[in-house]
Parts: C-alpha cells; sequence; structure tokens
C-alpha cells in the first residue's frame, strides 16, 4: 500500500467508527423530544463533562489555535485566557439555567426565553437569530474538516467527497441518537486527540529544537516580538485581550448548542462539579499553540497558517501518523458539528415553526419534523461549504460577538425578576446593531477594544434601563410549578 | 430547591480571582523574562491558571455547600 492508501484507510476506520458509536449510543432507547433533545435530563458528571469538552475543542481550537500562533503569534493566548474563565462564568449560571430550565421543560435556548419572557415572539427571535449564526459556524467545521482530509490523505481524497461522507454519517447519527449519541463519540475523539495533542506538542519541539525550552529561546532570540502582545498584528494589545477575553467568556455559553447541553443533566450540582474540571482539559491547548509555533522557524511563509499543524505533521512522520491526526481531525469536526445540527433542527421546528405555522402540532409532531430537519440543515451547510459565501463569512466573524448578545436576557432573567421581555428584545437588536455595523464595516477592534464587548455593554444597559422604565412582568406559570 | 443553586458571598469572591490574574493584569503579565522551565512568562502564567482555577471553584463549591447546609437546617 501507499502512503496515500494507509493514510486514508486509517482515516476511514476512525470515522466509521465514531460514527457507529453514535448510532450505537441511542438505538435501545425510544427517542421522543426529550430524549433526544436533553438525553432526558440524565447525564451525570462524565456524560456532561464529555459532551461539553466535545463541543468546545472544535476546528477551531485544533487547526485555528495553531494558525493562529503560527500568524499571529501572542494574541493566541487570549484562548488559554478565556477558556478557565467561560468555566467559572458556567460554574455560576449553569446551575440556574439547568433549575429554571427544568422547570419550564425547556429544551432549547429559545425555550428559556419564550418560557421566561411568556412570549413565543421573543423565542422565536432568538431562535432565528441563533440559527442564522449556528450556520456558518457549521460551515466552519465542514470546511476544517474538508482540509484535513485532503491534505491528511495526500491529496488522494478530494474536499467534497470527504465533507460529504462525513456529515452524512453526522446526519445519521444525530438522527438515530441525538445529544446523547454525540456525548459518546466524544468518547473516541477526546483519547484520540488527547493522544495526538500530545505526541505532536512535545515531539515536534524536541525533533527540531531540542525541546520546548529551547523552541522558545530560539523564538525570543530571533522574533521576540511575536512572544508577547501584539504580536505580529497591529492592533490586538491589552485593551483587545481583556475585552475579547472578557466577551468569549461571557459569550461562549450562549451558543445555543452549548445552552441546551447545560439542560442535559442530571442535577444543578453535576454541572457544578463538571465546570470545576472542565479548565484542565485547556492544558492541551499550549501545546497545539508549540506546533504553531515551531512551524513559524520549519516551515515560514506558508501560505495558510491554519494548514501549519498539517503541514509540520506531513513533514515530520510516517503517513499512518498523519492519518490519525487527520481522523482525530474530522471527529473534531463532526462532534461539534452533531450538536450544532441538532440544536439548529429543534430551534427550527420547536421555535419558529410551530409557534408562527402550525400551532397544533405536538411534541411528537415536532420530533419528527425536527429529525427531519437534521438532514435539511446538513444539506445547507454543505452546499454553502462546497460553493462557498463571503455573506458567511461575514457572519461567522460576527458570531461569537452575536450570540453573546443573549446574554443579558439570559444573565438577568435568570436573577433578576423585573427583567422585562421588552428590555430583552431592545437590548438584543441594539448589541446586533452596534456588532453587525462595526464588524461588518472593518472597524473591529474599535479604539482598540473587542466590537462585541462594546454591543454587549450597550445591550445590558439598554436592557436594564428598559426593564426599569417598563411595568415588571408577571412570573411565569412555569416557575411557580418548581 | 431554591437553595440548591443559592451563591454565596465567599464563592463569588473567589471566582473575581480567577479574572484578575487571566485578564485584568494582563499587562503586567505579558512578557517573556522571566522565563519558567524555558517557557516565557506570559504562557507559563497562563498554564498556571489552568491548574489554579480548578482550585478556585472547588473552594466556591465547598462554600456553597456549607451555606446550602447550614440553611438547611442540617438535612438534606
Amino acid at each position: 500500500m501507499n502512503a496515500g492508501t494507509v493514510a486514508v484507510a486509517t482515516i476511514l476506520l476512525i470515522v466509521v467508527g465514531g460514527a457507529a458509536i453514535g448510532v450505537l449510543a441511542g438505538s435501545r432507547r425510544r427517542m421522543d423530544l426529550e430524549q433526544w433533545t436533553v438525553g432526558g435530563r440524565q447525564f451525570g458528571v462524565v456524560l456532561v463533562w464529555l459532551l461539553m469538552a466535545g463541543e468546545f475543542y472544535t476546528t477551531f481550537t485544533f487547526l485555528g489555535a495553531c494558525g493562529w500562533a503560527y500568524s499571529r503569534g501572542a494574541p493566541v493566548y487570549y484562548v488559554l485566557a478565556y477558556q478557565p474563565l467561560c468555566c467559572v462564568v458556567v460554574y455560576f449560571l449553569a446551575p440556574r439555567i439547568w433549575e429554571l430550565g427544568r422547570d419550564y421543560r425547556a429544551q432549547t435556548l429559545a425555550d428559556f426565553f419564550t418560557a421566561r419572557f411568556s412570549s413565543e415572539w421573543l423565542g422565536a427571535l432568538v431562535a432565528l437569530v441563533g440559527i442564522v449564526f449556528l450556520i456558518p459556524y457549521l460551515e466552519l467545521q465542514l470546511t476544517g474538516l474538508g482540509f484535513i482530509v485532503e491534505i491528511a490523505s495526500a491529496h488522494s481524497v478530494g474536499r467534497v467527497p470527504a465533507m460529504s461522507t462525513a456529515f452524512v454519517l453526522v446526519a445519521v447519527f444525530v438522527y438515530t441518537s441525538g445529544i446523547r449519541g454525540a456525548a459518546w463519540v466524544s468518547v473516541l475523539k477526546d483519547a484520540l486527540l488527547l493522544a495526538v495533542v500530545i505526541a505532536v506538542g512535545v515531539a515536534i519541539p524536541e525533533r527540531y529544537f531540542g525541546g520546548i525550552g529551547p523552541m522558545f529561546a530560539t523564538l525570543a532570540r530571533i522574533a521576540p516580538r511575536t512572544l508577547v502582545l501584539p504580536g505580529r498584528t497591529a492592533q490586538l494589545g491589552h485593551a483587545w485581550f481583556a475585552t475579547t477575553v472578557l466577551l468569549t467568556a461571557f459569550g461562549a455559553p450562549m451558543w445555543p448548542h452549548l445552552f441546551a447541553a447545560n439542560l442535559s443533566a442530571k442535577s444543578a450540582d453535576t454541572l457544578r462539579r463538571n465546570a470545576i474540571v472542565m479548565p484542565l482539559y485547556g492544558i492541551t491547548i499550549p501545546l497545539v499553540i508549540f506546533v504553531g509555533f515551531a512551524a513559524t522557524v520549519v516551515l515560514p511563509g506558508l501560505r495558510d497558517g491554519d494548514l501549519s499543524m498539517l503541514a509540520l505533521v506531513g513533514k515530520t512522520y510516517p503517513a499512518w501518523v498523519l492519518g490519525v491526526v487527520g481522523g482525530a481531525g474530522a471527529l473534531t469536526a463532526m462532534v461539534p458539528s452533531a450538536v450544532m445540527i441538532l440544536s439548529a433542527a429543534a430551534l427550527f421546528m420547536k421555535n419558529v415553526v410551530r409557534p408562527l405555522f402550525a400551532p397544533a402540532l405536538d411534541d411528537r409532531g415536532v420530533a419528527r419534523g425536527a429529525r427531519i430537519a437534521v438532514f435539511a440543515v446538513t444539506a445547507i451547510a454543505l452546499g454553502f461549504a462546497i460553493h462557498g459565501s463571503s455573506t458567511l463569512v461575514a457572519l461567522l466573524l460576527i458570531g461569537y460577538a452575536g450570540v453573546a448578545q443573549f446574554l443579558p436576557g439570559v444573565l438577568l432573567g435568570a436573577f433578576w425578576p423585573r427583567t422585562s421581555k421588552r428590555g430583552v428584545a431592545c437590548g438584543l437588536v441594539v448589541g446586533l446593531a452596534i456588532v453587525g455595523g462595526l464588524m461588518l464595516s472593518g472597524r473591529d477592534p474599535y479604539r482598540g477594544v473587542n466590537a462585541g464587548f462594546l454591543g454587549l455593554c450597550a445591550n445590558l444597559a439598554c436592557v436594564l434601563l428598559v426593564s426599569l422604565a417598563t411595568r415588571a412582568p408577571a412570573p411565569p406559570a412555569g416557575a411557580r410549578a418548581g | 430547591m431554591r437553595s440548591a443553586t443559592r451563591i454565596s458571598r465567599g464563592a463569588l469572591l473567589l471566582a473575581v480571582v480567577p479574572f484578575i490574574g487571566l485578564d485584568l493584569t494582563v499587562a503586567w503579565w505579558d512578557r517573556i523574562e522571566p522565563t519558567i522551565a524555558g517557557l516565557p512568562f506570559n504562557l507559563a502564567w497562563m498554564i498556571a491558571w489552568t491548574a489554579l482555577t480548578p482550585l478556585c471553584l472547588w473552594g466556591a463549591h465547598r462554600l456553597d455547600r456549607r451555606g446550602a447546609a447550614r440553611r438547611g437546617g442540617g438535612g438534606p
């Protein structure tokens, strides 16, 4: 067998194995809407951890962090800083979300808004905004997967067949097993990823520099300015770092698929204990960053920094190692995508279609519709990924800053009884307008400050002021039941 | 059931600590020297906080549980 065949066989084995785990995970359960979207709210610490780590560690963390280290230098450190802080936010926010979610019987982010503010319109708005940001994020995972498989297979498998095969498999296990499938595929994904990252993160600096210490000594001699902010960039300085870390730490849990993961836990304390150990998972990120820094010296002048990980592994190791990296990378795209597809499908059927077009639909009908919508969402993302779209690139840029605008509604909604739906709706619109206006006109960071952070401040102020000015809303029906 | 998610003041104070360490003080720790175990200072600092943050949260959890037990009058 030639090198390409070995790599392709390895990747295929891993990807098909992962999908098989996913299908088996839910095969013996009756999949009603509750089981499919939030695993029947029965996940213990281990499954919640696998699910959340699976969602957090996307192709961005794998290829993107390496790429940022390669092409930007020190600004990549924001990933290291925001992840532990995000866990702190989750520690306090998640148990309250879980508790209200149980009382409201919420299965999606939009359900939370619908129930808390007694407004199906607000829920539908949140669902639509959520879907609009999920699709480009999904397309990014797909594109990443296409590159990974194409390069890892030494170009013997093209991007389009790779993306199509992997995503048909994802759609199948999401259809059969729902969120439980994603959590179980994460077992294989995390094991492989951990092995790969430790292997390349330690071995590559050792091979080319004689160790991690000597590598940084070399970098400090030849390119010291890349090791401190703003690195190779002009604008990503300390103010950018501080505001971006804050925005991402508070904003990331507002991604609809991450929000829904909270609801799958069996108790509020499960989420707390999970949040305590989650930061330890981040210990792998420095290793990815080491590879990016090593590549700046070993392989300077790459056209696309995001490919530096694969290029360097390919230059250093035999084909089967590249195959394992490719397979792990493919799973890294597939697991988060599975939950994103599920979230988008559930939001669409439950929070947009039912309240606006089919109020008579029962939960069984919603479940059936959502499971069919899985294939539609997958096809749409695949279509965009194959044909490319500049609108999507723009939406993706806004993604994190955009979903962060849900925060005031969730945070104040969870802890401040006076929060009103008008306030939340105003804040959301103002926040999104500021984010869109600044980012799409190329003004992020604005005077050194993250644009999403500015949007969030204005949003928060709006929610507070409008809520204080309007009459206090009656408590929602679900709250009394709990 | 409400007491299960009540947050104690001590826990909130502990939660602020990682934000100070990893975010607000960036201008102070963003430098190469002194290197620690061969790592630039800023990188070593952030790696240390991947371990210190769980410690802070663990402490917060202990405080929260103690508070919940006291409010519950010792009963479950």
